[in-house]
């Protein structure tokens, strides 16, 4: 019985050891990630020619003073920042640091956008945990597998291993002046409660928007889903570019045509990305193409399409990203 | 090369790499777009040339009006069960008479054939009860409960298959599978699992989606497979069918089969939303499926193949894993401590815990070396309850099974078994471990521990957690 | 070879079946297309195997290989995976991607579903993009004729530049020819000529044009240095790499 006892204590011993190394990596883990969130915010604000100061530092990441002291000194006593006048500017190499960062948290995006069936709420989230872990190696293969994107999926340009800047696209939905047509080139997913509001008003970037009305409280756009008011606030956190290219009216989505009713196909939504996109347009669905209903399940969900003589089943979710021109004798 | 023209060629081919991510940046995202459109146009322009179609289109293809029947609101549903169905019964009803003559060849010819030949040459005791009671009774036994259904279940999927039904079934049921977050192929992949989990396992191959094929995978030992149907209809006919007058008795056994299989259909939807919102939540997923053209299948070829692919390689793996469980099947029941086998030590020891589930030691215990097939769990729980029990009457320590149903009722009574443990047995087989085969089949597709333990632990849980449940219940009332 | 289709199925006494002995092979045939068009009942045909065929669009097994002899020649001959495309990044398509360009098949088979022309035609001009030495099978020519569809496979070979033959896989119907055509191409006798696609939107074709002609200056031996500057816009990073160690320059010397 002695015996039993004593690997029983071996056991919780080896346990205690265990799990004590483990909770101190994650302490250390966890102050690196407030140091490289402190980085990131300097970066951005110098960029943008804000202050950076302990406040700020304070405000963003809301922590005491204790904490954004210590972050400071230890930016600064690595050599990635550097104070003057009791602003924060980073070094070169603390920029490299910071734009490391970015570029681990975009190609993230992207590669949850384009590979990872979790919806794009919950992006942001995950890459904002993902951009401390990535080692430099872990993102050069991650870029490749990905075939070097240019974009996340928030519109974010996401520079190159060789690069070390980036440009910001576009103006504020909230500041522009004219009436037009514009295209979305970014949807800023921070505050989360905003991001949401965009979400559930389905714009996305690449989306063409035409911008018809401008009062102090919103901004009215016509989109392919209609006309909507977009409230000031939102619209702070959209950003677009002034475009040629005509809106497309008069489609219809793939999802509301009837059984028996045919179309051809005008264009794919950009939400539609990755694995998915390039399925559709291998499988012929590419604008130009006609494209017919034939059958649908009997809950109406999925149905099947015909498409360049075959038989092809789709289900509503992607169906309604597609977006076509009825025939009418179809 | 020299030194120069060396430097000069790197110096180019940094130059073409720049002007290509300049281009890139120029043309942004719609790059792939544009290509796969361009040859698309390409193709449509040379096809329109090389192709002529009939002035006149053939007024109603048979294709579309067999579409029309098979996905039909009314029709659709009643044919694909009625087609399920009859797959099943043909397995079960047809492996009957091949199954008894396999039965008859491997266990009443050749096996006192290869006893008497052991033992004749002086082989000494425990190597013949090893090598004949253990290793070939048990692979002997697998092999003739195993091969005629199989042989049987398979062609005539595989010619559902070659037909172009099996992927209208995946059309008509896709909306369950959609809203637990799988994908509609599974019906199929499932449908296969009753057959053998095994080779339901392998074809998940078909769904290329990486996240519902591992939803697949991990539930696909909830469809009730062919080595499960007769324990299934055995319990049924002996302990549930006497709760009612004997003119229904035929109607509830089957009733409660019937039920159990359909339990095992709740128990894979219930878990693949939940594997889709936990743990498997961020593995990529999409859907497309292609509805082929019917063709009309080829019998012989597929009868070759389907054997081949199918049968013989899920046998062959059986076999494998038979050999050494029979062998310890044979230990635990012939090597004895102090004049008591060592299976008894090992049931008295799994009795208590297994009585808070409504089971007993020798039914987990059976379950723990039956691993390789569920078709020898029957065989070894009698033998235990012979050899536990000590009953009169039977040969001691060998695997062996009653062609009279009384009989069988009347040891499993000995052994102390009520309505409760009947219906414990019945849903535990529905929910355990997968056998050995199916999960080295999960090992080999998946590639990962991970993920065979998963496919493990789950069934194994919600099989504990049911029959508690049921346990607690019935106490309860009684 | 467009009026043999209506003759009897050829007796196949040239063809010998190596099964799955596939030493001393001479050339290497790659066997590509969509999913379903009936590749493995080709390489049964030709080959003698059983691999499995089923009437569904995804894939029942991984990878078959296996060997025929013709004309005095051995042909080792592999089952790639079924692909719609070549352009994207699934698995299955790396796979059959790197064989036609890495593996340098003597001939890739492509086999194609005849009364899915157009998606199939697709594929055929991707891979017509990378390697030259194209035999295309046009399969499931029974299907065409019982929808009284009319396909004239002289016009679609001059077209496409590579020989073009019906075929029926099921009962080996045009086996002949095309394992004929596939000696031709193999042993040098058939010369293709293969289609490239020229008219995509103008600022692409521009970027195109611009850096095949660079990167021909670069690989004068490269017999697809278009595809190769698609693939560099399109940001495929293991061409980028095979360009700069100089992998690329050593396979086409
Ligand atoms: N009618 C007809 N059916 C064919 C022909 N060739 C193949 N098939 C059928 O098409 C289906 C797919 O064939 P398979 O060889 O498995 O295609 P793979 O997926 O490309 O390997 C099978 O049901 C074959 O029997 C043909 O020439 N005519
Ligand atoms: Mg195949």
């Amino acid at each position: 019985m002695n015996i039993f006892l004593l690997i029983l204590l071996l056991a919780l011993l080896t346990g205690f050891v265990f799990l004590f190394g483990k909770l101190k990596s994650e302490r250390e883990f966890r102050e690196k990630i407030r140091v490289e969130d402190a980085l990131k915010h300097i970066y951005t604000s110098n960029k943008e020619n804000i202050p950076a100061t302990l406040n700020s530092i304070k405000g963003h990441q809301k922590i005491s003073d204790q904490s954004a002291l210590k972050i400071i000194k230890t930016l600064i006593d690595s050599k990635l920042a550097e104070r003057k006048k009791n602003q924060l500017f980073l070094t070169e190499e603390g920029k490299k640091y910071a734009l490391n960062i970015i570029k681990n948290h975009r190609l993230w995006e992207r590669y949850l956008a384009e590979e990872s069936g979790l919806d794009e709420e919950h992006w942001h989230k995950e890459a904002e945990k993902m951009e401390h872990k990535l080692t430099e190696k872990e993102r050069r293969e991650l870029r490749k597998k990905l075939g070097n994107p240019l974009r996340d999926p928030h519109g974010d340009a996401i520079p190159s291993e060789e690069e070390d800047d980036f440009e910001i696209a576009g103006e504020q939905l909230s500041e522009i002046e004219t009436t037009g047509k514009y295209k979305v080139v970014h949807v800023e997913d921070e505050p989360h409660e905003i991001y949401k509001e965009i979400l559930k008003l389905q714009i996305y970037p690449q989306m063409p928007v035409e911008v018809t009305g401008i009062n102090e409280n919103s901004v009215t756009i016509k989109t392919e889903h209609g006309t909507l008011a977009i409230p000031k606030s939102v619209a702070t956190n959209i950003s677009v570019a002034k475009v040629e290219t005509e809106l497309l009216e008069g489609l219809q989505k793939l999802d509301s045509l009837k059984v028996g009713e045919s179309g051809i196909v005008v264009k794919l939504s950009e939400r539609l990305r990755g694995v998915a996109r390039r399925r559709l347009l291998d499988l012929g669905i590419i604008p130009g193409s006609k494209i017919k209903v034939m059958y649908e399940n009997v809950s109406g969900n999925p149905r099947a399409y015909e498409i360049k003589n075959t038989l092809i089943a789709l289900r509503n979710d992607i169906a309604e990203q597609i977006f076509v021109r009825k025939e009418e004798n179809g | 090369m020299t030194n120069a023209e060396k430097i000069s060629r790197e110096e180019q081919i940094k130059a073409l790499l720049k002007k290509a991510e300049n281009y890139r940046k120029e043309i942004g995202d719609s790059f792939h777009d544009n290509i796969v459109e361009g040859i698309f146009a390409e193709a449509e322009r040379i096809a329109s040339r090389a192709i002529q179609y009939p002035d006149k289109k053939p007024s109603k293809d048979w294709e579309v009006v067999l579409d029309r029947l098979l996905i039909s609101k009314y029709a659709g549903y009643p044919i694909m069960f009625l087609m399920l169905a009859i797959v099943l019964w043909l397995t079960i009803q047809g492996a009957n008479y091949p199954s008894d003559l396999l039965y008859d060849l491997l266990l009443g010819k050749i096996y006192p054939i290869l006893k008497n030949a052991f033992i004749s040459i002086g082989t000494p005791n425990w190597l013949t009860g090893i090598i004949v009671d253990g290793a070939y009774l048990a692979t002997a036994w697998v092999i003739s409960v195993m091969l005629p259904p199989m042989a049987i279940f398979f062609p005539l999927f595989t010619l559902l298959e070659d037909f172009g039904f099996l992927p209208r079934v995946a059309f008509n049921l896709d909306n369950f599978f959609r809203k637990v977050g799988a994908h509609g192929k599974q019906a199929l992949t499932m449908s296969m699992g009753f057959g053998c989990n095994a080779a339901g396992v392998v074809a998940t191959r078909i769904i290329d989606s990486p996240r519902e094929r591992l939803i697949a995978i991990i539930t696909n030992n909830f469809a009730l497979c062919n080595g499960r149907w007769p324990t299934q209809i055995l319990l049924a006919s002996i302990f549930i069918a006497p709760l009612v007058p004997p003119v229904w008795a035929g109607v509830i056994s089957a009733a409660s089969v019937i039920a159990i299989a359909l339990l095992g259909v709740a128990l894979t939807l219930f878990t693949s939303y939940a594997l889709s919102r936990t743990i498997l939540k961020g593995i990529p997923s999409t859907f497309s499926l292609e509805l082929p053209p019917y063709r009309p299948p080829r019998i012989l070829q597929t009868l070759y193949t389907s054997l081949i692919d199918r049968t013989i390689y899920v046998l062959w793996r059986a076999i494998v894993f038979a050999l050494p469980a029979g062998m310890v099947i044979w230990l635990i029941s012939n090597v004895t401590y102090d004049g008591v086998p060592l299976a008894k030590y090992i049931v008295d020891f799994l009795d208590p815990f297994a009585i808070i589930f409504g089971l007993n030691g020798i039914i987990l215990l059976a379950y723990i070396v039956a691993i390789p097939a569920n078709e020898i769990v029957i065989p070894t729980i009698l033998m235990l309850t012979v050899l536990i029990f000590g009953v009169e009457g039977y040969q001691h320590g060998v695997l062996f099974e009653l062609d009279s149903l009384p009989d069988t009722a009347n040891l499993l009574r000995i052994g102390g078994w009520t309505i409760l443990t009947a219906i414990n047995v019945m849903v535990f087989s529905l929910a355990h471990n997968p056998c050995s085969t199916t999960i080295y089949t999960i090992y080999k597709e998946t590639g990962s521990w991970k993920w065979t333990t998963v496919s493990v632990v789950i069934p194994l849980t919600l099989g504990f957690l049911l029959t508690f449940i049921i346990a607690q219940v019935y106490f309860l009332f009684t | 070879m467009a009026d043999c289709v209506n003759c009897p199925a050829n007796v196949l006494s040239a063809l010998k079946r190596y099964g799955e002995n596939m030493q001393d092979a001479d050339f290497v045939v790659a066997l590509a297309g969509n999913p379903n068009v009936g590749k493995s009942t080709i390489l049964n045909d030709l080959t003698g195997l059983k691999q499995h065929t089923g009437n569904w669009p995804g894939k029942t097994v991984t990878r078959a290989e296996g060997a025929f002899g013709y004309k005095e020649k051995k042909f080792k001959i592999i089952d790639l995976p079924g692909t719609y495309s070549l352009l994207s990044t699934s698995a299955d398509e790396e796979i059959a991607r790197d064989f036609i360009l890495f593996g340098k098949p003597d001939v890739t088979l492509v086999v194609v579903d005849s009364t899915k022309l157009e998606r199939n035609l697709n594929l055929v001009l991707q891979i017509l993009e990378i390697t030259d030495k194209v035999v295309v099978a046009l399969n499931l020519f029974d299907e065409l004729r019982r929808k009284n569809i009319k396909l004239d496979a002289r016009r679609l070979s001059a077209d496409l530049g590579v020989p073009a033959v019906p075929v029926v896989a099921r009962s080996k119907e045009g086996i002949n020819e095309l394992i004929d055509y596939v000696w031709q191409v193999a042993s040098g006798e058939y010369v293709c000529k293969p289609k490239r696609v020229k008219k995509f939107n103008g600022k692409i074709q521009k970027a195109i044009d611009d850096l095949t002609a660079d990167v021909k200056k670069l690989f004068p031996n490269l017999p697809n240095a278009r595809w190769i500057a698609m693939r560099l816009l399109e940001g495929d990073m293991q061409i980028e790499e095979a360009i700069k160690n100089g992998e690329l320059g050593k396979l086409f010397q």
